[in-house]
C-alpha cells in the first residue's frame, strides 16, 4: 500500500511515539505511513486560506477504469504501441488538448481542473474502486474484498454525517441507477460503520425508462397524507404502552427511520426531483436518451432539490459491450470510439452546461473518476483479443469542476508516456481531502470505527491550489 | 499408494463399505465433536440472538465460547440424545435464561454477552413476513409454489418480494451467517408504511378485519382479536379508548379498522422479538 517518494519521506521523521502508535493501527488498513502522515497533518493545523465554496458534489464514478491517455492525458509523441489510435484536438481552453472523439467535451473541457498525476497500487476493480469511493486503501488488493463493517464509509455518507442536507425531509446522499459488482459487490457505497442511517438513498431504477419512478414515495389514493397522520398516531399510542423506546437503540433506530421516511413522503421536494418527465424533451434529448444520460439530468435535479451529494455510477458492471464500463482490455478503441466516450460527450457537457445556465455551477463540485488509468502500453492477449489496455492505478487523471474550481486549471503532470507521475503525484486519499475541503468539512475530522478508535476522515491533503 | 490423511485430526475410517460417503459423513459428525458443537452454537444464536461463539461462523482458538461450560453442556445433551434437534431446542426454550425478560436493569445494563437480559432485536425477514400475515389473518400465495407455503419455507434467495429483501434476507452468495443484514434501514420504514405487501394484506376482503366484521362482532371484540392475533395480550385501557375512539369517529369502519392494524403491525412489540 506504499507509493514510493511522499511515503519515505514521512518514515524518515518517525518518532518513537509515532511507531508504537502505528503498531496498534493494523484491521482498519491504517499503514504506518499514513498514521505519519495523518499525525504529520495535525501539525499543519493552519487550514488553507482559500475558501471552499461547494454545497454539493456530484460524483461521476466510471466503473473500470477509463484510459486517461486516450482521453484527457493523449500523449501523441508517444511510440506506436503506447500513443494509441486516437488524436488530440485543440480545445476552448489554449494549450489543452483533448482526444478528438470528445469533441463537445472540448467545448467545456476549459471548466474543468484536470489532476493529472493520481496515483495508487490497488491493481483490482473491487479494491481500486473501495479506494476511489472512500480514499482510503483497502487491507488487500484482491477481487474477494468483502464489504464489512471494517471498511470506511462511502464518501457521501461521510458528508451526510457531517453536513448533512438544510431539509431534513431531503435525503443528503443520493446514489443511483447501479450496485457495483465485480463478482460480490464492490465495498465502497454504504455507510458502512457510521451505521445505516448514513446510507445513500439508493434508486436503482433506470431514469432512461418511461416507468421510472419511487414506488416508496407514491402515495396511493386510498392513503392521503392526512390518513397517514392519524396512523402515525394510532401507532405512538401502542408504542407508549411499552418501554423500548426509553431503552432500546433498536427500537430508537427504527422509530427515527420511521420518521424520516414519512418526512419524504410528506414532502413534494423530493418526490418531484424524481419525476423526470417536467423536463422538456429537447434537454431530456440533449443528455442522451440512454440511462447515463438521464441520470445526469436526475443528479441535476436532486442539486436543486436540496440533495448535497450525487452519486452518478456509470455502469452496473466493470466491461463488456453493451451497457458495460470502461474495462477495455481488449478492443480499446472501438469500445470508447463507438459507445463509452460517445456517451461521456453527450452527457456531461450538457451537465456543465445545464448547471451553469442555472447559476448552479459555482456551488456544485462536479468529480469524474474511475478507479485507475489504463496503461500507456496497447496490450493483444489471447483472453481479451487485440488492441487492449491493462489496468493502471500508477498514474491516471481525475477531472474536477464548478465548486469554486480553478477553471482549466492543470495540477500535477505524467511522464513522456503517461505512465507514471512526473510532477506533484497526489492519491485517492487527497482527493478525497479535497472533497471534503470543497464541502467545508475538514478532512482532519475524526469518526469512530467499530472498535471505537477514531480514524480521520480523510488522510490526504487539499489540493487547494485549483481551487480559485 | 498415498491414504487420504485430514490434517491435525482422525483419518476417516473408509473400508468395506459399498459406499464410502457413509464413512465420510459419519467421521464428519458422530465421530467429530465440533459438528455438534457448532450446531448447538447456532441453535443458540437463532434462539438467543448470539452465539455462545459469536460470530458462528468464527470458531477458533482465539475466540473462545462466552461461557464454554455452557457450550459442553448442550453438546453433551444433543449427543445423549441422539444428534436430534428438537430435544436440544425444548431444554433451550424451558430454561429461564431464555424467558429472561428484555428490560435492562442496574446489573445486566451493560452487558451484551452473557445472556443476562433477552436481547432485543428486529424480527427476520421471513419470520416477519410469516407473523404479518399470520397476524393480518391472510396466507402468503407465492407464483410457482404450493399453497400454504410460508415465507420461512422458501427456497432459494430470489422467491419473496422487496419486503423479504428491505429486511435482510440474503443473496447467498456468502457461506456466512453474516451476509443476513439485522440493521435497522430506511426502506424497511417505506416497506411497512407504504410497501406493496403490506397494504394488499390490509385490504383484503377476506382477512381477519373482513371476517370479523361479517360476523358483526363488536368493536371491542374486534379490538381484543386483533391485539391477540398480532401482540398475544389484551389491549390496555389506553390503546383501548384511543382505538374505539378513532374507530367510532371515522366514516368507514373497515378503513378505520385497517389503520387500527397498521399501527399495531408497525408497534415495536410486534417487529421485535423481545
Amino acid at each position: 500500500m506504499h507509493s514510493s517518494c511522499p511515503d519515505f519521506r514521512s518514515m524518515g521523521r518517525f518518532s518513537r511515539r509515532s511507531l508504537l502508535r502505528a503498531g496498534t493501527a493494523g484491521i482498519a488498513g491504517l499503514t504506518l505511513a499514513e498514521s505519519l502522515r495523518a499525525e504529520d497533518a495535525t501539525r499543519r493545523s493552519e487550514l488553507p486560506a482559500r475558501r471552499a465554496r461547494a454545497k454539493h458534489v456530484i460524483f461521476l464514478h466510471q466503473f473500470g477504469g477509463p484510459s486517461h491517455i486516450d482521453t484527457f492525458d493523449m500523449k501523441p509523441d508517444a511510440p506506436d504501441g503506447i500513443r494509441g489510435e486516437f488524436h488530440p484536438i485543440a480545445t476552448h481552453q489554449p494549450g489543452t488538448t483533448i482526444t478528438e472523439h470528445l469533441p463537445r467535451f472540448s467545448q467545456v473541457i476549459g471548466r474543468f481542473a484536470q489532476v493529472r498525476s493520481v496515483h495508487h497500487r490497488m491493481k483490482n476493480h473491487n479494491s481500486a474502486t473501495y479506494y476511489s469511493l472512500t480514499g482510503h486503501a483497502p487491507p488487500i488488493d484482491d477481487i474477494r474484498l468483502r464489504d464489512t463493517l471494517e471498511l470506511y464509509p462511502a464518501y457521501g455518507s461521510t458528508v451526510a454525517r457531517y453536513r448533512p442536507s438544510d431539509d431534513p425531509a431531503v435525503p443528503t446522499s443520493v446514489s443511483f441507477p447501479h450496485v457495483l459488482r465485480d463478482g460480490s459487490v464492490t465495498p465502497g457505497q454504504t455507510g458502512s460503520f457510521l451505521g445505516k442511517s448514513f446510507d445513500p438513498f439508493f434508486v436503482g431504477s433506470d431514469p432512461n425508462s418511461s416507468r421510472f419512478r419511487l414506488p416508496e414515495l407514491r402515495l396511493p389514493e386510498s392513503l392521503p397524507l392526512d390518513r397517514l397522520d392519524d396512523r402515525r398516531g394510532l401507532l405512538r399510542v401502542i408504542d407508549g404502552q411499552s418501554e423500548f423506546l426509553e431503552w432500546s437503540a433498536t427500537a430508537q433506530g427504527i422509530d427515527a427511520f420511521y420518521d424520516r421516511a414519512l418526512a419524504m413522503l410528506a414532502s413534494p421536494r423530493v418526490k418531484t426531483a424524481f419525476d423526470l418527465s417536467t423536463e422538456p424533451e429537447k434537454l431530456r434529448d440533449a443528455y442522451g436518451r440512454n440511462t447515463y444520460g438521464q441520470s445526469c439530468l436526475l443528479a441535476r435535479r436532486l442539486i436543486e432539490a436540496g440533495v448535497r451529494f450525487v452519486t452518478v455510477y456509470y455502469s452496473q458492471t466493470i466491461g463488456g459491450k453493451g451497457s458495460g464500463g470502461w474495462d477495455t482490455h481488449g478492443d480499446n478503441f472501438n469500445q470508447l470510439r463507438n459507445r463509452l466516450l460517445p456517451i461521456t460527450d453527450q452527457a456531461v457537457p450538457t451537465l456543465i452546461n445545464d448547471l451553469s445556465s442555472r447559476g448552479l455551477l459555482d456551488e456544485t463540485l462536479i468529480v469524474w473518476m474511475g478507479e485507475f488509468g489504463r496503461s500507456p502500453r496497447v496490450t493483444n492477449t489471447a483472453q481479451f483479443g487485440k488492441d487492449g489496455r491493462d489496468h493502471w492505478p500508477q498514474c491516471y487523471t481525475v477531472l474536477l469542476a464548478g465548486g469554486g474550481v480553478n477553471a482549466g486549471a492543470i495540477y500535477g503532470s505524467s511522464d513522456r508516456i503517461g505512465a507514471y507521475p512526473a510532477t506533484n503525484p497526489v492519491t485517492p486519499d487527497d482527493i478525497a481531502a479535497t472533497l471534503f475541503w470543497a464541502l467545508g468539512i475538514d478532512p482532519a475530522t475524526e469518526f469512530r470505527d467499530t472498535l471505537n478508535r477514531p480514524l480521520r476522515i480523510a488522510t490526504g491533503e487539499p489540493i487547494t491550489s485549483i481551487f480559485g | 499408494m498415498l491414504a487420504p490423511r485430514p490434517p491435525g485430526g482422525p483419518a476417516p475410517r473408509l473400508g468395506s463399505e459399498t459406499d464410502s460417503r457413509i464413512a465420510l459423513a459419519r467421521w464428519l459428525t458422530t465421530e467429530n465433536r465440533q459438528f455438534a458443537r457448532n450446531l448447538v452454537n447456532r441453535i443458540w444464536f437463532h434462539l438467543l440472538g448470539r452465539g455462545i461463539v459469536e460470530p458462528v461462523d468464527d470458531f477458533r482458538e482465539s475466540n473462545p465460547p462466552s461461557n464454554p461450560e455452557l457450550l459442553d453442556a448442550l453438546t453433551e445433551a444433543f449427543v445423549a440424545n441422539g444428534y436430534r434437534l428438537r430435544p436440544v431446542v425444548r431444554m433451550i426454550l424451558e430454561s429461564q435464561t431464555y424467558q429472561l425478560d428484555s428490560t435492562p436493569n442496574d446489573t445486566n445494563r451493560e452487558d451484551e454477552v452473557n445472556f443476562s437480559r433477552y436481547p432485543v432485536r428486529l424480527l427476520s425477514a421471513e419470520v416477519l413476513a410469516d407473523a404479518l400475515g399470520q397476524a393480518v389473518g391472510e396466507s402468503a400465495r407465492f407464483a410457482n409454489a404450493p399453497r400454504g407455503l410460508s415465507h420461512v419455507q422458501l427456497p432459494g434467495a430470489r422467491m419473496g418480494g422487496p419486503l423479504l429483501k428491505a429486511f435482510g434476507k440474503p443473496d447467498r452468495l456468502l457461506t456466512c451467517e453474516c451476509e443476513r443484514s439485522e440493521a435497522t434501514t430506511l426502506s424497511q420504514a417505506f416497506q411497512l408504511i407504504n410497501g406493496e405487501q403490506i397494504r394488499a394484506e390490509l385490504e383484503s376482503s377476506d382477512n381477519r378485519i373482513g371476517r370479523l366484521l361479517e360476523s358483526h362482532a363488536s368493536p371491542e371484540a374486534i379490538l381484543d382479536e386483533l391485539t391477540l392475533a398480532a401482540l398475544s395480550r389484551k389491549p390496555t385501557a389506553t390503546e383501548t379508548s384511543a382505538f374505539l375512539a378513532h374507530v367510532k369517529r371515522a366514516k368507514d369502519a373497515r378503513r378505520a379498522w385497517e389503520d387500527v392494524a397498521w399501527a399495531i403491525l408497525n408497534s415495536k412489540e410486534f417487529l421485535l422479538r423481545h
